[in-house]
């Protein structure tokens, strides 16, 4: 096999060394796994159905904290979601996923469900050895039912802002966030939505505007996992 | 980080190697993951924008290739160095983003030597070191977008990583001679596409 000609290597030499994370690209990415892992783990669960809303909530908390928010990340979650169910269960899901360190996809506080779910409180009343739900039980399931809908519908825009965003189209990016703001208002993920939109605004119409929209986002949310992406989308010089 | 490490996310396997009860093989080694991490998150990164990720996307197909390796850290079986088995998922991972992006209207066209002008300017005036290094990152990025997939990956994985022809043909799934071949190849292209690049630098017919 014939070598490189000198003036080839010196470029790939050069280059070999040039290009390396950065301290902060170490820490951001280290992080990101964290999030994906423990995120990874809730999805794993939900998908068996054996997650409700709260533990849901429970394991996006712990993700958020772990990237850097901590107590931060867990307090916009419950604040979020005001006093919904899931906050007790929030607190427990933490403090189990901190334990049971040894296995990010089983959590052992999530029990599974029953075989065949009631369809009604009817039918639970029939059903020998069921417990009785309450009428208010019921009606806080099917909120939290509703809240999970919408936590899920809010991903989805989300995610459609950021493919946008990624393949270059601010624009429809943009779009997709006023339909955000038209469906959830001040959602659940309100502050990955004005991230997105710091970054959206700086792909759009660079300039004071967007670099100011940016900034106000890095002084409301220091700890969000996200203040990276925008400060290189709007404040630092792209590399 | 607070309150967790990666390490302590790690599904649990004995982490060093260990005598089998009836005194048979002993079991080989299992990294652990944060050191995993720790000692590959350079070359993987690095490899990752050679192979042709966008800066803006390098995060993402790093971040996959380190879960994707959390995921299969059980069935790691200590054959492989893990620098060959981490490059292993990053390649199908690299080979799956550009599949999608190739779906995607208005993914990024390939830069033409003209894209490298500005460069020129800067690599002639700019003094400094770094400066003059990342502008060979940029030419060297600019070169391998000449060669096609298949040899970017050997070139990248022979030139800027360093890896015996074993070791590609291991990393890549593809037989020995395929890989000398390929490489062969790749090293004609990419020494072209220079000669035509200071060509072009200097003022002559591209």
């Amino acid at each position: 096999m014939n070598d490189l000609d000198p003036r080839s290597l010196a470029i790939v030499q050069a280059a070999r060394d040039a290009d390396d994370p950065s301290p902060a690209d170490r820490n951001r990415i280290r992080r990101a796994v964290m999030v994906r892992l423990a995120v990874g783990a809730a999805a794993s669960s939900a998908a068996a159905g054996t997650m409700t809303l709260g533990m849901k909530l429970g394991l996006a908390a712990l993700a958020v904290s772990l990237v850097g928010g901590g107590a931060a990340g867990l307090v916009h979650w419950r604040r979020s979601q005001g006093a919904a169910s899931g906050s007790a269960h929030a607190r427990a899901s933490v403090v189990s996923a901190r334990d049971t360190t040894a296995s990010p996809v089983t959590i052992p506080e999530m029990a599974p469900p029953p075989a065949i779910a009631p369809s009604s409180a009817e039918s639970q009343e029939r059903r020998p050895g069921k417990p009785h739900r309450p009428a208010a039980q019921i009606s806080r399931d099917r909120e939290s039912f509703t809240q999970e809908d919408q936590l899920d519908a809010e991903v989805a825009v989300l995610k459609r802002v950021r493919e946008e965003l990624r393949v270059g189209r601010p624009a429809q990016a943009l779009e997709a966030l006023r339909e955000y703001d038209l469906r959830f208002g001040k959602g659940a993920l309100d502050e990955e939505r004005q991230a997105m939109a710091a970054i959206a605004a700086c792909q759009a119409h660079p300039g004071p505007g967007a670099r100011a929209q940016a900034e106000a986002f890095m002084r409301s949310s220091p700890n969000s996992p996200l203040l990276d992406r925008v400060r290189v989308a709007c404040i630092t010089p792209a590399r | 980080m607070k309150g967790m490490s990666l390490l302590s996310l790690r599904r649990i396997r004995p982490a060093a190697a260990s005598s089998q009860p009836d005194g048979g093989e002993p079991c080989p080694a299992l990294p652990d993951f944060e050191t995993a991490y720790q000692e590959n998150l350079k070359f993987i990164w690095r490899a990752a924008r050679r192979l042709g990720i966008d800066p803006g996307d390098t995060d993402d197909v790093v971040q996959e290739v380190f879960v994707v390796a959390h995921r299969r850290l059980p069935e790691f079986e200590g054959r492989a160095q893990v620098k060959t088995w981490l490059l292993k998922i990053l390649v199908r991972v690299v080979r799956q983003y550009f599949r999608t992006q190739l779906r995607k209207p208005g993914h990024r066209p390939s830069p033409s030597l003209d894209d490298l002008d500005g460069l020129r300017d800067s690599q002639t005036r700019g003094p400094a070191e770094a400066a003059e290094r990342k502008d060979a990152v940029r030419i060297l990025d600019c070169l391998l977008d000449r060669l096609d997939c298949e040899k970017r990956e050997v070139f990248v994985l022979a030139e800027v990583e360093q890896l015996s022809a074993v070791e590609i043909a291991e990393v890549l799934g593809a037989n020995l001679n395929t890989i000398y071949s390929r490489l062969r190849a790749a090293r004609q292209e990419f020494q072209q596409a220079l000669a035509r690049f200071h060509t072009h630098e200097l003022g002559g017919t591209p």
